[in-house]
């Protein structure tokens, strides 16, 4: 016998040799009762039986006699293979191993589990197949559970909304990506392609580091927004793309970092989408501040055209010195508003020095008309004197925004509008900060509706109203890490509304 | 009027602007109206309650209540005849008025010429003069010819 025929006689027959094995349990009917050994002799195809056959089979083992008895037991569908397998182990030699249905008399399926081996005299041919059969429906069901659980895993991976991407080693290898990933960065292999080779364009944007960090440290990474240049095509067209995304390190068992899963969802519709409308309500409050700068030119410019009239009507030099001078005023009106509104437009991309009282009283000027139409007395105060460093057009809005909210709220007689700039501190950085602080004495917002004012397209004024000056104002400060205030009381003597924008005096 | 024709004219200024208001008022002066001059409403409100006026040249917005066509209606209703003069420096003059007691003779942009100014000043008071009392003085006033002075 050679020694791999003489280790299969034993191990599976003899239960008492197999591993942990309590032979206490072998006398126990419910465990035999699953547990069957068997001989099938190879000359006479007959099959003797070591224990409850009819619990394995749901026949007595008079009936299951011979071979054929036993296969016919068997569903059709595992037949070929059973008998494949117990033919190949006396060929070969070889233990046999394989798992099949046995349909019982009722009908009912059970999965049975058999495992034999060739055995003989010392020299020569096996003359029988020597094993045991055992029940395992109840493992084959928990089996099943598993791979359906396993198989809805792996379908919500494959078709969530968010991209993934699992990630090994300290290589960063793509383990697993799923569609929505293969969408985000199409037209690229990536399993077992490391993401230096795959998306060699992350590594100039600090992605790359951001992975390495990760890995290192195990601190998940989370960003908003956060741009993406994906290059495309041949001639590395760029393509922007703005994800929402978390590194989250992947560990082992026993605790340690074997890589990193990536988690996110592209924004970037949401985000060119909010670009656009930020855009569009630019124009449109541009639209209505240009009827007020056209009332703002329109009056000092006809008081010119008046007083060069009324100095050509005259011989007397110094009644004509006093026309001009007034027509030159008036002039000066004109060209300081001229200047306003161009810088209004400007767009800011590097901050610059100016002041709170600068910027405050430039918005003023072109809000001038508008205000005292409204009959709004403005009371404009600045105790901040030194210099502000920042993207100057940002907070020009933010005033604009906030002064146009105050006129809105303010359509009866005798409203105030507060401005004023005070010198704080941050309380936990000690960051040296400006503070502006806009007031009316208006409707005020009910208290319910202040948690909302910052939401877009959210308005209390109506048809009057497209809800996205203050959302702009969130957004600005969000994105400069400002800090803004709201206050308000829309009854009672005290009404109004309070805020206060937050800014450091250098970015 | 410089022509020297009949009595003088006597004609109200309404304008927040104060350089605005002095020099037409001086210029006016200048033409031998009898000039009064009004910063708001509520004081153009005042002298139309004292006097009836033959010429009334007014803004159209103005701080305090009302506006120009407030001016106009109480004007007209004081001295049917009056010609109205709305200035504004809006680019539009917003919904159109439906009472015709507030229609302007004239509508203003500013800003104006002088010269040009003067002659529809003179045109709107020679057609009055050169037609009867209306017996109907507001539909007259509804069907008068609604001039728009280019700047």
């Amino acid at each position: 016998m050679s020694p791999a025929f003489a280790s299969f006689v034993t191990i599976p027959v003899d239960p008492v040799d197999l591993p942990c094995f309590d032979p206490g349990l072998f006398h126990q009917p419910e465990v035999l009762g699953r547990f069957v050994t068997w001989e099938w002799n190879l000359e006479t195809a007959e099959v003797r039986w070591g224990g409850n056959v009819k619990a394995l089979y749901g026949f007595p083992d008079i009936e299951l006699t011979r071979l054929t008895d036993v296969i016919t037991r068997i569903h059709p569908d595992d037949q070929r293979a059973v008998v494949d397998a117990m033919l190949k182990a006396v060929v070969d030699i070889a233990e046999f191993d394989c798992e099949f249905r046995a349909i019982w008399p009722d009908g009912s399926i059970h999965w049975l589990l058999a495992r034999g081996s060739p055995s003989g005299p010392e020299e020569g041919m096996p003359d029988r197949l020597i094993g045991f059969t055992s029940d395992i429906t109840p493992h084959k069901a928990i089996d099943e559970e598993i791979l359906r659980q396993r198989n809805v895993l792996e379908e919500v991976f494959r078709q969530a909304p968010a991209f993934m991407a699992v990630l090994g080693g300290p290589e960063h290898v793509f383990e697993l990506v799923n569609d929505e990933y293969r969408r985000m960065i199409p037209g690229r292999e990536f399993i077992g392609e490391r993401v230096i080779d795959v998306v060699p364009e992350a590594e100039g944007q600090g992605f790359l580091e951001l992975l390495e960090g990760v890995y290192r440290t195990g601190v998940p990474h989370v960003e908003y927004s956060r741009r993406f240049d994906l290059s495309w095509g041949q001639d590395d067209r760029i393509e922007v793309r703005y994800l929402d995304y978390v590194y989250q390190p992947r560990r082992d068992p026993d605790g340690c970092i074997s890589g990193v899963i990536v988690l996110g969802v592209d924004r970037t519709e949401r985000v060119c989408a909010e670009q656009k409308l930020i855009e569009s309500e630019k124009l449109a409050a541009v639209g209505l501040l240009a009827s007020s700068i056209a009332h703002e030119i329109n009056n000092p410019l006809a008081a010119v055209s008046n007083y060069l009239y009324l100095a050509g009507t005259t011989d007397d030099l110094p009644e004509i010195h006093e026309y001009l001078a007034i027509a030159s005023r008036e002039l000066e009106r004109v060209t300081e508003l001229a200047n306003q509104t161009l810088v209004f437009q400007k767009r800011s991309v590097t901050p610059v020095e100016t002041s709170l009282k600068t910027l405050a009283e430039g918005v003023l000027t072109l809000y001038a008309g508008q205000l005292r139409n409204a009959g709004v007395s403005v009371d404009n105060r600045h105790r901040v004197h030194s210099p502000l460093i920042c993207l100057e057009a940002d907070v020009r809005q933010i005033i604009g925004n906030l002064i146009a909210n105050a006129i809105a709220a303010m359509p009866n007689e005798r409203g105030c509008l507060l401005i004023r700039s005070t010198a704080v501190s941050d309380h936990l950085s000690g960051t040296l900060c400006q503070r502006l602080t806009i007031a009316d004495n208006g409707t005020g917002i009910a208290e319910a509706l202040l948690s909302r004012i910052f939401d877009p397209f959210f308005t209390t004024k109506g048809s009057a109203g497209n809800g996205l000056g203050l959302w702009i104002i969130g957004e600005i400060v969000k994105r400069n890490g400002w800090k803004i205030q709201v206050r308000s009381r829309n009854s009672g003597s005290r009404r109004g509304t309070i805020v206060c924008l937050t800014l450091p005096s250098t970015p | 009027m410089s022509k020297g024709e009949g009595p003088v004219k006597k004609v109200l200024v309404v304008d927040d602007e104060d350089s605005l208001r002095s020099s037409i008022g001086k210029i006016l002066s200048l033409q031998r109206f009898e000039v009064s001059l009004a910063a708001d409403v509520e004081e153009a409100l005042e002298r139309i309650a004292a006097e009836a006026f033959d010429l009334v040249l007014t803004d159209l917005r103005m701080p305090g209540p009302g506006d120009g066509l407030t001016v106009i209606q109480a004007a007209r209703s004081r001295n049917p005849e009056v010609v109205a003069i709305l200035m504004s420096a809006y680019a539009s003059l917003g919904p159109p008025t439906v009472d015709p007691g507030m229609r302007p003779d004239a509508i203003v942009p500013k800003p104006f010429s002088i010269p040009s100014l003067l002659k529809l000043i003179r045109t709107q008071l020679d057609m009055r003069r050169s037609e009867p009392t209306p017996l109907l003085p507001v539909h007259k006033a509804a069907a008068a010819p609604f001039v728009v002075v280019q700047r």
